[in-house]
């Protein structure tokens, strides 16, 4: 067995599960996570039918950024003008994330194969998305015009 | 490990509201969910079906769609079901309950394939393991829980499949570890060399 170096090129996660992706050769691999073992699928280039990318809200970094600005900014009220703005500085980046994360939606790219799927999520990096997805596209054309 | 998740997959869908389309109703480029109304970019791929090629192949023996493509003299008694070929007894193999050609058995077998290969995350245990030990640091547990930690980030460096996305929690990890360690210490000396 041969061992082809692979490539990282994103994760997704949600409440079921945490993925990472990589590219594999002529495959994109999966790494699905628990707590103490990873599962590892993959989806062969040749195999691939579909492959999406649509906009997605990411809720999650939305509520992490305004939730950790709005305990800082309430550590701030409470410690008065002395030292309070020390917690106003350190809200300030948590405050420019969370609206960066509510004006910039992230991109979701899919690759429908014939027996599984693989899912990246792109956070504040659209162009990042697009250079993937139009890579990915390039390559399943590549492998099944072999 | 069971393939079940995979029997959940039904194919292309939309990738907003999961309800599967057709591939011909896909609009390359720009398309809209009729269903969810939602936008997205897709690009449609036609993979070559396997048959074909392998019927071209055998095309001198007697000309029957239902010969085994291996075998043209033998009758197919199912379908592969990973590239669709069909098969005779002798070349059928099981695998996880289902059925297929040497050709996509061994390369299911040999690399991993689409079948779920069971690895240890060694990020995930040394982060568990650090964390436990910081939890349970007042008992001293903290110290071989460090050492234990430190294994499997060293595990988790020497892996030949890590990669780069999973240095940040191995490093965490370790300084988590001497943290463990050190707090093991401590309580260790507060309770025994007074
Ligand atoms: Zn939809
Ligand atoms: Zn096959
Ligand atoms: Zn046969």
């Amino acid at each position: 067995m041969t061992r082809v170096k692979r490539r990282y090129l994103g994760r997704f996660g949600d409440l079921a599960s945490r993925t990472s992706i990589y590219e594999r050769g002529n495959a994109i691999e999966v790494d699905e996570q628990d707590a103490f073992h990873i599962r590892r699928r993959r989806v062969f280039y040749e195999d691939v039918q579909l492959v999406t990318m649509h906009d997605s809200v990411g809720l999650a970094g939305i509520f992490f950024g305004f939730g950790i600005a709005t305990i800082f900014l309430l550590l701030a009220f409470a410690m008065g003008r002395d030292a309070g703005w020390i917690m106003a500085v350190a809200a300030a980046p948590f405050l420019a994330y969370g609206i960066a994360r509510l004006t910039m939606r992230d991109a979701i790219i899919t690759v429908f194969g014939r027996r599984s799927k693989a899912r990246i999520r792109f956070t504040l990096s659209p162009k990042k998305a697009r250079r993937i997805y139009d890579e990915l596209c390039e390559k399943v054309r590549a492998a099944q015009s072999e | 490990m069971s393939p079940q998740r995979f029997v959940t997959y039904t194919g292309p869908a939309c990738p907003r509201c999961g309800v599967p389309i057709a591939l011909d109703r896909i609009t390359p480029g720009e398309d809209i969910c009729t269903v969810c109304r939602g936008f997205f970019t897709a690009a449609v791929f036609r993979p070559p079906s396997h048959v074909t090629r392998v019927v071209q192949l055998g095309a001198e023996g007697p000309e029957n769609a239902s010969a085994c493509a291996n075998h043209p003299r033998n009758a197919a008694v199912t379908s592969c079901e990973r590239c669709g070929l069909f098969i005779c007894s002798l070349c059928e193999l099981d695998l996880f309950g289902g059925k297929y050609c040497p050709a996509c058995f061994d390369r299911m077998t040999q690399e991993g394939g689409e079948i779920q290969k069971s690895i240890r995350n060694w990020r995930g245990l040394a982060l568990g393991i650090s964390l436990a030990g910081l939890l349970l640091s007042s008992l001293m547990i903290g110290i071989p829980l460090g050492f234990l930690t430190i294994y499997y980030v060293i595990r988790g460096f020497r892996d030949p499949e890590r990669s780069r996305d999973q240095y940040a929690g191995l490093i965490i990890a370790f300084f988590l570890a001497i943290g463990d360690i050190a707090i093991g210490i401590a309580m260790f000396s507060e309770f025994f060399l007074k």
